[in-house]
């Protein structure tokens, strides 16, 4: 009978296994999707110390809680990368709360004071045209404001619509309308490497 | 929550944009509601190609090892036998016994003496047992306690050693900013003009300074990365709707660059400046990313 390595397991079992306290298997679990959650955390929070530690609680949290998931709820990838952006934005908005600045350097020009580039200029001006800067430019700027506070900045839906001086209802219609928009942008050659689910 | 408040909130849920009581409400309404997940279900792929579409970056390892420390210390096996399971048994079997002929009966009160006996004796072995099992108890309490004070001393000294690493960027930094002082000092300035960071390069800061007595500036840098051999930042001088060549220079690990242009026109007709990445050799155009730029 062939053997099956923990590689070649698909996200399902392994979260089962895990479920069965089996370290091997969150560590294969970890191989395969540390490096874009650290990523994404690190894109989020502009620090490495905090991306990191991030990281670690969402694997320790997914170690604790993988009882939880539901494969009604949708696959495992779904599940991981919600908790790590959740766990992302609570560190951005306690972050925010205590209103760290740091800037280093001699300010030589009257930039105005924030807590970080800010993320729509970062997601637009970087000179290797990614698939982040491919699915942002398609969206409209409007579509593309409230993407970038909403999932990248950590904005809670009334502090956008508070910032871009808009209704609920307004925000709310242009997350749909962008959303659609990224159904079409984002496709699956920007997702290599997360078969596994399947 | 119903399907009706679920609905009004799922866009701003599906970005992140709900507080946490929000949020959570809107968990428990899909743990038990089939149609909103399914419309969750295919959403939630477009989020994870949109986490995939950031720069993807290597995880440095001290992650892992604190990641498992902490596991390997939630991974502590303890077992424990019942008392009370041990005396069910043995009067169940005493019992059975006792259903029988009179003849049996004295055979029976003899047994039951017997087992009766052996209970007290076995219960002051429990006793022996369970004050035993208690101590080992306390002692995988004390080794559980030891090794979470060893995953937290390892998770500490990571974190210190990544402050070590930024104090001693931040003192470098520190050291070039007073260099930069101190070349502006000492230059006989004419005019100063200020740079600012562009795209990747936001940190970055420029300074240039025309002499006074000659046709050349002096250009110093700050926080600009350092590039690979095959690159060099290319100074480019804007003058009437025309771009002329202003040198090449690299700069040192703290990001620090200097360098000494000579224009073709006079510094006068130059409007503005801009420094893009170029190959080593230069180019006879900008062609690379823009990190700096400033009006003269």
């Amino acid at each position: 009978m062939p053997v099956v390595t923990y590689e070649e397991k698909d996200d399902g079992q392994l979260v089962t296994l895990i479920v069965e306290s089996d370290r091997a298997a969150l560590e294969a679990l970890y191989g395969r999707y540390s490096a874009p959650i650290f990523s994404l955390a690190m894109n989020m929070l502009r620090d490495q110390g905090a991306a990191e530690e991030v990281t670690q609680d969402v694997f320790f949290n997914v170690w604790r809680r993988a009882a939880s998931y539901r494969e009604q709820r949708g696959k495992v990838t779904s599940w991981l990368f919600s908790i790590a952006h959740h766990r992302s934005i609570d560190e951005v908005r306690r972050r925010r709360r205590q209103q760290t600045h740091v800037q280093f350097g001699v300010d030589l020009s009257n930039r105005p004071s924030t807590d970080g580039v800010d993320p729509v200029e970062y997601a637009t001006s970087r000179s290797d045209r990614g698939h982040l800067d491919k699915a942002l430019s398609t969206l409209r700027p409007e579509q593309r404001d409230v993407v970038v506070l909403a999932y990248f900045k950590g904005l809670t839906h009334t502090e956008i619509a508070k910032q871009l001086d808009q209704p609920l209802g307004t925000v709310k219609t242009r997350i749909r309308l962008a959303l659609r928009k990224m159904r079409g942008v984002l496709g699956p050659e920007v997702w290599e490497s997360a078969e596994h689910g399947l | 929550m119903d399907c009706k408040e679920a609905e009004n909130l799922y866009e701003f849920y599906i970005l992140g944009a709900l507080d946490s009581d929000g949020r959570s409400l809107m968990d428990s309404h899909l743990e038990t509601c089939d149609a909103c997940n399914e419309r969750l279900q295919q959403d939630g792929e477009t989020m994870i190609r949109l986490a995939y579409a950031v720069p993807q970056l290597a995880v440095p390892e001290r992650v892992q090892q604190a990641l498992f420390s902490r596991v390997d210390a939630d991974l502590q096996p303890s077992r424990r036998i019942g008392v009370g399971a041990r005396l069910t048994m043995l009067w169940k079997g005493a019992g059975h016994t006792l259903a029988t002929s009179p003849g049996a009966a004295a055979a029976s009160v003899l047994l039951v003496g017997l087992v009766f006996g052996g209970l007290w004796f076995d219960s002051r072995m429990n006793r022996v047992s369970t004050e035993n099992e208690a101590l080992r108890g306390r002692l995988e309490s004390v080794s559980q306690s030891l090794s979470d004070l060893e995953s937290v001393n390892q998770s500490l000294s990571a974190r210190l050693e990544s402050v070590v690493e930024r104090d001693t960027e931040l003192a470098q930094m520190v050291a070039a900013q007073q260099d930069l002082a101190y070349e502006a000092l000492r230059f006989n300035t004419q005019s100063l003009s200020l740079l600012r960071g562009q795209g990747q390069a936001w940190k970055a800061r420029g300074m240039m300074m025309v002499s006074q007595s000659e046709p050349r500036a002096v250009l110093l840098t700050l926080n600009l990365p350092p590039l690979p051999d095959d690159k060099a930042y290319q100074v480019w001088l804007i003058s009437g709707g025309r771009v002329y060549d202003g040198g090449l220079f690299r700069v040192d690990s703290t990001g620090f660059g200097k360098a000494v242009i000579i224009p073709d026109v006079p510094f006068s007709e130059i409007e503005a400046l801009g420094i893009t990445v170029e190959p080593a050799g230069g180019s006879h155009g900008p062609t690379g990313a823009n990190v700096l730029k400033g009006d003269l």
